[in-house]
């Protein structure tokens, strides 16, 4: 017995010799969890707003009368089935909230993956532990909003888009975007853009033939911009407002409106010193990103001869950007009055956990170049 | 150690003063949002409770209430479902008019229903947008009971209605279309349109049509007008006129009920308002109902209807 234990242990000790990311990713797990279970026991309340019980309305009719839930299936008939499966355990409106749970440990896994790639385990694990501390985050993450779905599914495209297996990157990213998308439209701009930058790198740095590049490259840009011009796009989008995309550019792309959203994007804590912080940090993290890239430039000529990692820090500045861009045009409430579309100057705060993920990301590599650079400055020194 | 140094830096960094602001957030917005839906769970189990065997209740965000009770499912009606009846859309820009048709056909769906119990949320727009402001009409509901938290957060309360209302509409004059008589005096120039009669004037007017209420073995009347894109100085009174004398038509010793509706200035948001007013012991037929409007320079308003309710 003892033997046996003994040698688990150093099974274990082998593993973490072998893949030092698993104790991050450990650590990771227990502070994912322990938060949102806490969460949970502090505030057991009533799940939020409508939309939580909608799903959850679904997922008991698919798994009590066999309905195909109408709004978001994918995620309602996972969450029937989750619930089918461990109801016996408790009520199914508590079953149902450590569905998104474990939804957003998949998540802090993914974010992980992606950020280890970029600037190894430490860097990974302090990014991904802010993100998944975010205050909306981890509110959301206890509630049936599918909302943490939509998240773990554009984690899953990013890896894909940066992973080197060609299965993944060719057939996972497609069907996990549209997955995204479906739960969360805006995501087809926002997640949707850096994609395709993602791809255009890719295949500007293939050995195929330059013919054979631009041909891909035009077909790829077709397919996304005329897919919202679908049957299926259009019904969306009229679904959901009466104007052309356009027209709502030209009503909505104003000054106060874009201050206004950035505000709720910034605004992630009570504590003013933290967010000026927060903010000041993001302004660091753009300036050292733009002179990373100059330097490389300047250096070699180009910045096309780097890996795919290596441009990870922008695409999450262009998340930032195209969310506030997004956010301010095409999801602001209004109000006509006598003709004139007044808007409702009120952002779902749902909206903000997306573009959140982008600023924490930024805010952790701003720290750490920070301090690698002190670090290096004093090395330099002794 | 010296190589980690960095990160145990950032590591107390961020551990002394983001995190636990974070997770204060986090704990704050997780109360305040699940306080908003804090009233429906006991107002769920109030209605499984008092709700009739055969008995349906009209309630806002059905789902909520059949995921909090599942033995209500079958047995509530959406809110949603009375504007789909009512055919009125919620959108941003919906008027009085469409409010009032969605409360007319909720008004006559609650006479032909079994219906025990309306449950009316702020949260559900389409209950919200029914009640507010007070729009006086046929639909009267009584209070039963209001479920509400107290608490530093804000939550929602759900306030349950029985149907009590003894109103009826009694007559109903839309002005879409020209009435078969009526007169005019003063610079006045009308058209008729899908809005209404809109009426464009200088100095003191008055329209007059003539219009038949047997109102005579009526204890009370409501009387609404509906009156929509108002110029800024448009004023005046709506006067109702009774047939004292018997004879069905205006003239003699007839007189005017002495009830006269002002028309306030022009509404700041939306271009238009619904004006209600009671009139007692009425005794007599409605034979004309006048409007006389005055302003110092060129003005305009619309009416779209003119009803009567007993009450």
């Amino acid at each position: 017995m003892k033997r046996t234990m003994f040698l688990k242990a150093e099974r274990i000790g082998y593993y973490l010799k072998v893949y030092p990311s698993l104790l991050w990713i450990l650590l990771l797990s227990i502070i994912t969890i322990f938060s949102r279970v806490m969460l949970l026991v502090l505030v057991p309340g009533p799940m939020f707003y409508y939309d939580s019980y909608y799903y959850f309305s679904q997922a008991s009719d698919f798994i009590s009368k066999g309905l195909i839930p109408s709004d978001d299936p994918v995620f309602s008939i996972l969450l029937g089935l989750w619930i089918a499966v461990f109801r016996v355990f408790s009520d199914p409106l508590i079953v149902a909230r450590f569905f998104t749970i474990t939804l957003t440990l998949i998540t802090s896994f993914l974010v992980f993956n992606l950020a280890r790639k970029f600037l190894g385990d430490e860097f990974a694990f302090t990014a991904t532990t802010l993100i998944m501390l975010e205050p909306i985050l981890l509110s959301f993450s206890i509630t049936t909003h599918n909302d943490v779905f939509a998240m773990m599914n554009a984690m899953l495209s990013l890896n894909f888009a940066v992973s080197q297996r060609r299965i993944l990157s060719t057939l996972g990213m497609p069907v996990t975007f549209l997955l995204a998308v479906w739960s969360k439209p805006f995501l087809y701009i926002v997640l949707g853009i850096p994609l395709i930058l993602i791809y255009a790198y890719r295949i500007l740095k293939s050995k195929k033939s330059r013919k054979l590049k631009i041909v891909v490259l035009l077909f790829g840009l077709t397919v996304y911009s005329l897919a919202p011009l679908s049957p299926f796009g259009q019904q969306y989008y009229y679904t959901q407002t009466r104007f052309d995309p356009i027209t709502k550019v030209k009503i909505f792309l104003r000054p106060e409106i874009i201050q206004f959203v950035t505000d709720k994007i910034f605004l992630i804590t009570n504590i003013n010193f933290i967010n000026i912080t927060s903010q000041a940090l993001f302004i660091v993290g753009n300036l050292l990103i733009a002179y990373a890239f100059a330097k490389r430039f300047k250096r070699n000529g180009n910045v096309v001869n780097q890996g795919i990692t290596e441009f990870l820090p922008l695409f999450m500045l262009i998340i930032v950007y195209l969310s506030i861009l997004t956010f301010s045009v095409f999801t602001m409430g209004y109000r006509i009055v006598g003709g004139t579309v007044i808007p409702d100057m009120d952002l779902s705060i749902r909206y903000v956990i997306w573009p959140r993920f982008a600023v924490l990301w930024i805010n952790a590599f701003a720290l750490w170049e920070i301090i690698s650079i002190i670090a290096r400055h004093r090395a330099a020194e002794t | 150690m010296k190589d980690h140094l960095e990160i145990l830096l950032v590591l107390l960094a961020l551990a002394s003063s983001l995190l636990p602001a974070m997770w204060d957030e986090a704990v704050n917005f997780t109360y305040g949002s699940s306080y908003i839906m804090s009233n429906y769970p006991e107002a769920a189990r109030w209605l499984v409770h008092n709700l009739g065997d055969n008995e349906l209740a009209i309630v806002p965000s059905s789902v909520v209430f059949e995921a909090l009770e599942p033995e209500l499912k079958g047995r509530i009606i959406p809110f949603s479902d009375i504007w789909k009846g009512a055919g009125v859309f919620l959108a941003a820009d919906n008027t009085i008019g469409h409010i009032l048709a969605v409360r007319r056909y909720l008004a006559q769906y609650l006479r032909l229903e079994k219906i025990g119990y309306i449950l009316v949320s702020r949260n559900d727009p389409y209950s919200a947008r029914l009640f507010e402001g007070e729009i006086q009409d046929e639909l009267v509901l009584l209070k039963i009971i209001e479920f509400h938290s107290e608490s530093l957060f804000w939550n929602d309360p759900v306030t349950v209605y029985e149907f009590t209302s003894t109103r009826r509409e009694i007559f109903n004059l839309t002005l879409s279309a020209e009435p078969a008589k009526y007169h005019t005096n003063g610079n006045i120039n009308l058209s008729f349109n899908e809005s209404g009669m809109a009426i464009h004037y200088e100095g003191e007017v008055g329209v007059y049509i003539p219009i038949f209420v047997n109102s005579s073995t009526m204890e009370n009347l409501l009387l609404t007008v509906y009156l929509k894109e108002m110029s800024l100085g448009a004023k005046g009174n709506v006067v109702v006129y009774l047939d004292k004398d018997g004879d069905g038509r205006w003239g003699g010793w007839d007189v005017d009920t002495g009830v006269l509706i002002e028309i306030p200035q022009k509404p700041p948001l939306r271009n238009e308002i619904l004006l209600s007013q009671k009139i007692y012991k009425i005794s007599y037929n409605i034979i004309q109902v006048g409007i006389v409007l005055y302003g110092t320079s060129p003005e305009a308003i619309t009416v779209d209807s003119i009803i009567f309710y007993e009450i």
